[in-house]
């Protein structure tokens, strides 16, 4: 007879129980793909460092002698072990596709053979690179960037005199240089085609370079140690690297937040369901106990009846699960491994975890029987809520039409439901609208001070012009004279300064640091923003980071000794500050401070200021010409400036992942909107046949089903908009502290995107849901009212 | 059909289609109703009273035939007009006395009035009107209540105030006191009564023999087909009425 009841139970409420399945299919997709995805990123740089075969200390130097290097290291107290690996330097002009520059990278790019690497390389698909077909080659880092390649592609490499074309073979991800904030792209070739270039003698002459992977028992000791090798473009210890993840790092971290709330959306649909199918079920429940049957056996149905409609759909949730899972992560993890060993072990836990929730809410729900004699559970199954009032708001009272007043009822008199619904769709809100404000923030003058920049009218940041000045064709002041006379020439008198880089070796109570210094001749000191102290005032103050200070165990006041260009003098530390040029590891020059034009080794940018002052809409007509005076498409405004600083590619992931997690949540939106509605057919069918029967059309009673759905997601959206900038500092304050802006950042929040145009969309997702859903109130005649119990 | 037939029907069939089973319902179901008149339509359990309530009220599809109602033909409406007349013209009375369970007693009450067209009323005129068939119904007190607040008899009489608030054509009960004690079925029959002398045109099924003898006719249905018409003379004492009706109802094989 049970086994009966269960099968009846099962035909009869065919409707319920394939959406109580729907939503242990989401849970467990959601549960098992998001533990997934958080343990593969709170593991992830540690097991990608572990699994890459990462160094504590990375040197890149361009020596001619390496070996000389490789003496050095040999002899240094705090180095346990190096590994060397030999390549070969080309620039962005060096490499073609079909005659074309292609790619734009303002730093070195190296190449190197597959039979040399000294750390572990992974392709696409998370396996080591062991080998290179000849004629083929994998890409790594910046060069990927704004590029698409696909299988088959060529490319051309020239170095020295000699020029190779390469068959693209695919991503290379490599962990030393292949953050975001890395731009220094790497191409991993054939041992036989990287002799062929290296035999080149030009090659052998200026293209010349190598990379030490360093370790040593104590990380400060040995940078310290390591402060005063020679020749070289990179220098320093593992937590940089691991600090360029930080945009990856971001990323992923935001990939856990969306996985967290996935399984907190889950779970509380799944609660929600369960209560209210057993809520439905209170008169079924009486009729068991009259006639006879015992509490166990009445609840043992119940938990028989949900653990079968758990077991199935967590099944079908654990293989759903991995192909969502990847999904999720394959948008971080293009350019670093991201994985876990035991993802199936972990699926299957958390697959097993769901249907022991579930378990544990059906016996929740279903204590109540215990206590309810078979009259009070019949009586209880006639309202469900027999003594509870209901109804806050008066027809006769309200100016609302019938549809309004009815949908605006409800939506008051079952607050739980609805409120359950509404928060979902205020968190999904808020995740799309935090991303929104940190993408856009990410690229707005609101991060200038950040760059050590002053505010400009236009920006050239042209890598070629760059070069000059770092390869030294050229001097800062040249450049900058050159630019400024063809500008003048051509009808738009300016003044033009760089904010140079300068390398020197910074000293303090026997702490050794190579920090970027900012200098420039054309600016005050005192036109940048310092958190502590004041700006220097003279030649021999300086300003320094936080977390420069931090490293030498230096402060406002203290003296320490900088060595430039083998000079060293003593200058007093007047002022802290923040910044993200560099990750942090910056210090400024007051502007009267002699630095010859050979120790600036790099330079932000060319910053153009015109005499007349124009106003926004003249500087972006004037960015059009300028570009075509100079004939380089990279000259931007301030917002454009700051995201060159940050990287391109960082603005896309971010934009990347903005756009899936929106995807997302308006599938997840669309989702819950259908099986809700399907659910308040099903409860509400007596009230849905007598109002066809008073004489409501089918249209009046779906308008007034999806107005519901319509003010849900408009409180949401109200909720969301007061809640997303105090959310987002929230969040995303310790991120960009992370970058070294310790004090916070002020957001640029641009009000139609994130105040209506997200709202909007997700509303409308919401609505689209409800009213196909309740196209099915097409089946429910106005003669229903005969057959209801 | 004469000026004063606000209800005709001709030939009326209805039949259900279960698991490939063809079930007919209602076979050549002919009679008429006319204005002013409280019809009963009796039968035993499963002889398809409901269903004939519900088909020539347009609430569920004919199969074949013919029905007019105050001269329109039900079959030649669509789903919108069919929805109009229930709103405008028709009034309904449940055996469960369905309510809205997120209204109160007058909210329910008025709903129909608010949604419909036909009168253009004020929110206050239309409250008005409510209370005015709430206070002659006896119920003026529970206005404000929720609908679990109330007895079965008062909910019941709120049914009847929901029923005629758009001033209907005609009201269709199906077996309006069949979830109620005596005393409430007493009371609701005797508001039922009162409507009637007062014009309403009532339809309604009851398998309550005393129910039935408040009523002007009487239509015993069998298996689908009406078997008979009882007319029933109302200066007789009820007492009478009763016993008259019982006697037919055995001939007709009650």
């Amino acid at each position: 007879m049970f086994l009966r009841i269960l099968k009846k139970d099962l035909k009869r409420k065919k409707t319920m129980n394939i959406i109580l399945l729907l939503f242990v299919i989401m849970a467990t997709t959601f549960a098992a793909s998001s533990v997934n995805n958080i343990i593969a990123v709170m593991s992830g740089l540690d097991n990608y460092f572990e699994k890459a075969n990462m160094s504590d200390h990375f040197i890149i130097s361009l020596s001619k002698d390496p070996d000389a290097i490789e003496d050095m290291l040999s002899q240094k107290p705090n180095v346990s072990d190096f590994r060397t690996e030999k390549q070969l330097v080309f620039h962005d002009n060096d490499l073609t596709r079909n005659g074309e520059k292609f790619s734009e990278f303002s730093s070195i790019g190296l190449a190197l053979s597959v039979d040399n690497a000294q750390i572990n390389y992974f392709n696409k698909d998370n396996e080591i690179i062991k080998s290179v077909p000849q004629g083929k080659a994998y890409l790594t880092g910046c060069i990927l960037n704004r590029t698409h390649f696909e299988s088959g592609d060529e490319i051309q490499l020239k170095i020295g005199d000699t020029e190779l074309t390469l068959e693209y073979a695919g991503i290379g991800k490599d962990a030393f240089l292949g953050s975001d904030m890395m731009t220094n792209p790497r191409i991993i070739m054939n041992n036989e085609d990287y002799e062929k270039l290296a035999a080149d003698e030009k090659a052998q002459e200026n293209n010349s370079a190598a990379v030490f992977y360093i370790n040593g028992p104590d990380a400060k000791a040995l940078e310290s140690d390591l402060s005063d090798i020679p020749d070289t473009v990179l220098n320093v210890g593992i937590s940089v690297i691991r600090t360029s993840y930080i945009m990856n790092t971001i990323v992923a971290g935001l990939l856990l937040i969306v996985s967290v709330c996935l399984i907190l959306v889950s779970f509380v649909m799944l609660r929600f369901t369960i209560s209210f199918t057993i809520n439905e079920e209170f008169r079924e429940i009486g009729v068991m106990k009259a006639l006879g049957l015992k509490n166990r056996s009445v609840r043992g149905l119940f938990l028989v009846k949900y653990l079968g409609i758990a077991a199935i759909g967590a099944v079908i949730g654990f293989f759903l699960s991995i192909p969502f899972g990847n999904m999720l992560l394959s948008s971080v993890s293009r350019k670093m491994y991201l994985g876990s060993d035991s993802s199936a072990a972990v699926g299957v836990l958390c697959s097993l975890a769901v249907v022991l929730v579930i378990l544990a809410f059906c016996w929740r729900c279903t204590r109540k029987i215990k206590k309810l004699s078979p009259i009070d559970a019949v009586r209880s199954g006639q309202t469900g809520e027999r003594f509870k009032k209901k109804g806050l708001l008066r027809l006769g009272k309200s100016k609302l039409g019938a549809t309004g007043f009815l949908a605006l009822n409800d939506v008051f008199s079952s607050p739980k439901q609805f409120g359950i619904m509404t928060v979902i769709f205020t968190v999904c809100l808020l995740l799309v609208m935090c991303l929104a404000n940190t993408g856009n923030t990410l690229a707005s003058r609101k991060l200038l001070p950040l760059m050590c920049s002053t505010d400009s009218d236009i920006y050239i940041t042209d890598t070629d012009m760059i070069m000059e000045v770092m390869t030294g064709e050229t001097t800062v002041t040249e450049q900058c004279d050159k630019i400024e006379k063809k500008l003048t020439d051509n009808g738009l008198p300016c003044s033009v300064h760089a904010e140079g880089l300068v390398a020197p070796t910074v000293e303090f109570k026997g702490n050794k640091l190579s920090p970027t210094f900012m200098y420039c001749k054309d600016t005050k000191a005192s036109e940048y923003s310092y958190s502590e102290g004041y700006a220097p005032k003279y030649s021999n103050e300086i300003a320094l980071t936080s977390s420069v200070a931090e490293k030498l165990e230096a402060g406002i006041g203290d003296k320490v000794n900088i060595t430039i260009d083998g000079k060293t003098d003593e200058y007093i530390v007047t002022a802290l500050f923040q910044s993200m040029v560099k990750l942090g590891e910056t210090g400024r020059f007051h502007e009267s401070l002699e630095v010859p034009d050979s120790a600036v080794s790099q330079v932000m940018g060319f910053q153009i200021d015109f005499d007349d002052s124009p106003d926004e809409e003249e500087i972006n007509s004037r960015i059009s010409r300028v570009k075509d005076i100079f004939d380089t498409k990279y000259v931007d405004d301030t917002d454009g400036f700051v995201m060159s600083c940050i990287g391109e590619g960082v603005k896309d992931t971010i934009n990347g992942v903005k756009v899936f997690v929106l995807l997302i949540t308006v599938i997840i939106v669309i989702m819950i909107s259908v099986l809700m509605e399907r659910s308040f057919i099903s409860k509400e069918k007596p009230e849905i046949a007598l109002m066809k029967a008073m004489g409501f059309k089918s249209r009046s009673v779906r308008r007034q089903h999806t107005l519901r759905f319509l003010i849900s997601a408009a409180i949401a959206a109200v909720l969301a908009i007061l809640l997303s900038t105090p959310v987002t500092k929230l969040c995303i304050d310790p991120i960009f502290g992370i970058m070294g802006a310790l004090d916070g950042v002020e957001y640029n929040i641009k009000p139609v995107e994130v105040f209506a145009v997200y709202p909007v969309i997700i509303a409308a997702a919401t609505v689209l849901g409800a009213y196909l859903t309740a196209m099915y109130m097409k089946t429910i005649k106005a003669s229903d009212t005969s057959d209801i119990e | 059909m004469s000026k004063n037939t606000i209800l005709e029907v001709k030939d009326l069939c209805k039949t259900y289609i279960i698991n490939k089973r063809q079930n007919n319902v209602l076979r050549n179901v002919s009679f008429h109703i006319d204005k002013g008149e409280m019809v009963a339509v009796m039968g035993p359990s499963g002889s398809g009273k409901s269903t004939l309530l519900y088909t020539v009220s347009g609430m569920d599809k004919m199969t074949a035939g013919e029905v007019k109602f105050c001269g329109k033909s039900l079959s030649e409406q669509n789903e919108n007009s069919l929805a109009e007349m229930r709103l405008d013209d028709m009034g309904f009375i449940f055996q469960q006395m369905y309510m809205m369970k997120n209204l109160s007693i007058i909210d329910n009450i008025i709903l129909p009035a608010v949604k419909s067209s036909k009168k253009k009323e004020s929110r206050k005129e239309i409250l008005r009107r409510g209370q005015d068939l709430m206070h002659k119904l006896g119920i003026s007190e529970v206005g404000e209540n929720d609908i679990n607040e109330v007895s079965g008899g008062q909910l019941q009489r709120a049914c009847i105030c929901r029923s005629m608030i758009n001033d209907p054509q005609m009201i269709f009960a199906d077996e309006p006191t069949g979830a109620l004690n005596r005393t409430s079925s007493d009371e609701v029959m005797e508001e039922l009564t009162k409507l009637n002398s007062e014009g309403t045109t009532i339809m309604l099924v009851t398998h309550d023999s005393k129910v039935a003898a408040k009523c002007s006719r009487v239509l015993y249905i069998v298996d689908g087909n009406i078997r008979g018409e009882y007319n029933i003379k109302k200066e007789q004492p009820l007492h009478d009425r009763e016993r008259g009706l019982n006697n037919w109802l055995m001939e007709m094989g009650w």
